[in-house]
């Protein structure tokens, strides 16, 4: 079942496109993360998944329905600092915005009791957010998304601006609300690593399009098969060298001619490039996948220097 | 009507919370209210004494004013609340979660309004009892007759004020709108033309008029006739309608201006 779908969603202020004709969507219970440098369309399209702003065309539905129609379903925590009444505390902000939705009771508060102890917020919970540390804030200010016990969350940069241990403690949180909740969640950010440890699928956007669109597994691995390392006994010889280059393959040459790295499209190339390298009696000591990461993989959709 | 009743409780419990924990700002603004009302009150006895207008008259006077004087706080609350919580609201980054709602936003900004200004109706109450406590003067004013019609009438006043705050999501800065709006709402409660149908489609006149007429003539909330709560009933849905629909539309504006939340 589709949680979230967007339908050829675009969004323009004036000439400029800040969405772009996007499609995508995201099943129940998953996670899914939106990259993409600044500027490229994540608030816009968080915030029109949410009917904060109405889209010049394309369609949204949360579950199967109009998005307008179903705000019960959906929590978001917006980008920037606040999200909070800073003179409440952080028991009085869930209860508030339990009751700007209409809820409340003794339900909610015992909710509510159950999410400040789960985020080790009990003891400050009757400390005005004002006084409360960054990292602290945000973990209420994610608690606030829960408080509803919506289906859906939508994330809006969670972890922008934290100090390392925040920023390990909000990774924490999220990671708990994936394991443990089963909610449908939509984060955008600028940090891989969040993505890589808790998002199972990802859009990349740039400049209101989407550049890529997968799981960050399969991202992973299309790019792990691009670049092979050759680590030599001896350096090539320029005979070798002149050699190889006509094999028809990308070769690279690197530390004096020690190491050979080579971008093939299948894997069974590198059989080929062993044989060939074993006719010249050349020896290798180690073959390895370049390492991928993430940041790598994103830079590189996101400059356009892969198609 | 449960989601409203959660929804007024949460309000009114944030407004106590901040009147609490803006301590010095809440008993500064009681202070200055005290003292201005005090020089008010003394400087209108000795007018009155020089001009030697007898103390009964005097008395008429003062209530009148007192009465004027509560009726301007609770108008000046009503058209303003929802056009000043937005931008407030909008520069704290909470705009966004109040529309995250399925309570309409007008109708959360209006509960809102509702909750202060039962707030500011009891402070203004307890104000006055603390007045005539201290100045001996006990005036005769039937509470009821005043907030009846009040109760009635505010809503052209929140219609009023939903249009302020709908310019308010899209401009931003509406000050000055709000301070010009203030000057035409003093006349409203200041003058009443004799013309009922005048009076009845002008908003909030018709019943501050009736406000006064019980304050002078010393009638009560019951002799007005049914079509006198008619007309004001009739004018408070008028504007208060008006107010919802300019609101609405402004709120589409902003949705499709990207600017719910940005400030
Ligand atoms: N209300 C608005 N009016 C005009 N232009 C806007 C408005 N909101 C956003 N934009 C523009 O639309 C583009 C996309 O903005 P958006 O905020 O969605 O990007 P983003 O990916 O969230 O960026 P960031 O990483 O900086 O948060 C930007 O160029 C921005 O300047
Ligand atoms: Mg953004």
């Amino acid at each position: 079942m589709e949680a979230i779908e967007v339908n050829e969603l675009s969004k323009y202020y004036g000439n400029l496109k800040a969405v772009d004709d996007i499609s995508f969507s995201i099943k129940k219970g998953e996670i899914c993360g939106i990259l993409g440098p600044n500027g490229s369309g994540k608030t816009t399209t968080i915030k029109c998944i949410c009917n904060l702003i109405i889209p010049d065309s394309g369609e949204i539905k949360i579950f199967g329905e109009d998005n307008k129609k179903s705000m019960e379903y959906i929590s978001a925590l917006f980008e920037g600092t606040r999200n909070l009444y800073w003179k409440l505390t952080p028991r009085e902000n869930l209860r508030y915005f339990a009751g700007i939705r209409g809820l409340g009771g003794k339900k909610v508060e015992r909710h509510i009791d159950e999410l400040l102890d789960r985020f080790n917020l009990s003891d400050k919970k009757d400390t005005m957010v004002n006084n409360l540390s960054r990292g602290m804030q945000q973990k209420v200010a994610i608690a606030m998304t829960l408080v509803c016990d919506t289906e859906i969350i939508l994330l809006d940069e969670p972890t922008l601006g934290l100090d390392v241990q925040s920023h390990i403690d909000i990774k924490e949180v999220l990671m708990d609300i994936v394991s443990s909740m089963n909610k449908t969640i939509l984060l955008s950010t600028h940090d891989m690593n969040l993505v890589q440890d808790i998002c199972k699928d990802v859009v990349i956007l740039n400049k209101g399009k989407i550049v890529a669109q997968d799981s960050v597994g399969a991202l992973m691995d299309m790019f792990r098969s691009m670049t092979y390392e050759i680590v030599l006994t001896e350096s090539l010889s320029k005979d070798d060298e002149k050699y190889l280059s006509n094999l028809g393959y990308d070769f690279y040459f690197v530390n004096n001619g020690t190491k050979i790295e080579v971008d093939i499209s299948e894997v069974n190339e590198i059989y080929a490039i062993i044989d060939s390298l074993r006719e010249k009696s050349i020896f290798i000591k180690e073959i390895k996948q370049k390492d991928n990461n993430f940041e790598r993989i994103f830079l590189n959709i996101t400059n356009g220097e892969v198609e | 009507m449960k989601k409203i009743y959660y929804l007024f409780k949460v309000s009114l419990e944030k407004n106590v919370k901040e009147l609490y924990r803006y301590k010095f700002n809440t008993i500064s603004n009681l202070l200055i209210f005290y003292i201005l009302f005090m020089v008010m009150f003394s400087g209108l006895k000795s007018f009155g004494m020089s001009l030697g207008v007898s103390p009964l008259d005097m008395g008429e006077n003062l209530e009148g004013f007192i009465v004027g004087y509560f009726l301007w706080t609770i108008i000046m609350v009503a058209y303003s609340d929802i056009a000043f919580s937005i931008i407030d609201d909008a520069s704290k980054g909470t705009l966004e979660q109040l529309n995250m709602s399925n309570i309409n936003l007008s109708q959360i900004l209006v509960v809102r309004s509702i909750s202060n200004l039962l707030i500011e109706t009891i402070f203004s109450i307890f104000l006055l009892l603390i007045i005539m406590e201290t100045t001996g003067h006990w005036l005769e004013i039937n509470v009821l007759s005043i907030l009846i019609p009040i109760f009635i009438g505010v809503f052209s006043i929140l219609g009023i004020g939903l249009m302020c705050g709908g310019l308010a999501l899209i401009f931003k800065r509406v000050q000055s709108l709000l301070n010009i709006i203030q000057y035409f709402l003093i006349v409203l409660v200041a003058t009443f033309p004799r013309s009922r149908i005048i009076s009845g489609l002008l908003p909030f006149n018709y019943a501050a008029g009736s406000i006064f007429s019980t304050m002078m003539g010393g009638c009560s909330f019951r002799d007005f006739s049914a079509l006198d709560y008619g007309i004001m009933a009739g004018n408070s849905l008028l504007y208060f309608i008006i107010g919802l629909f300019v609101f609405n539309k402004c709120v589409k504006v902003a949705k499709c201006r990207g600017l719910l939340g940005q400030y």
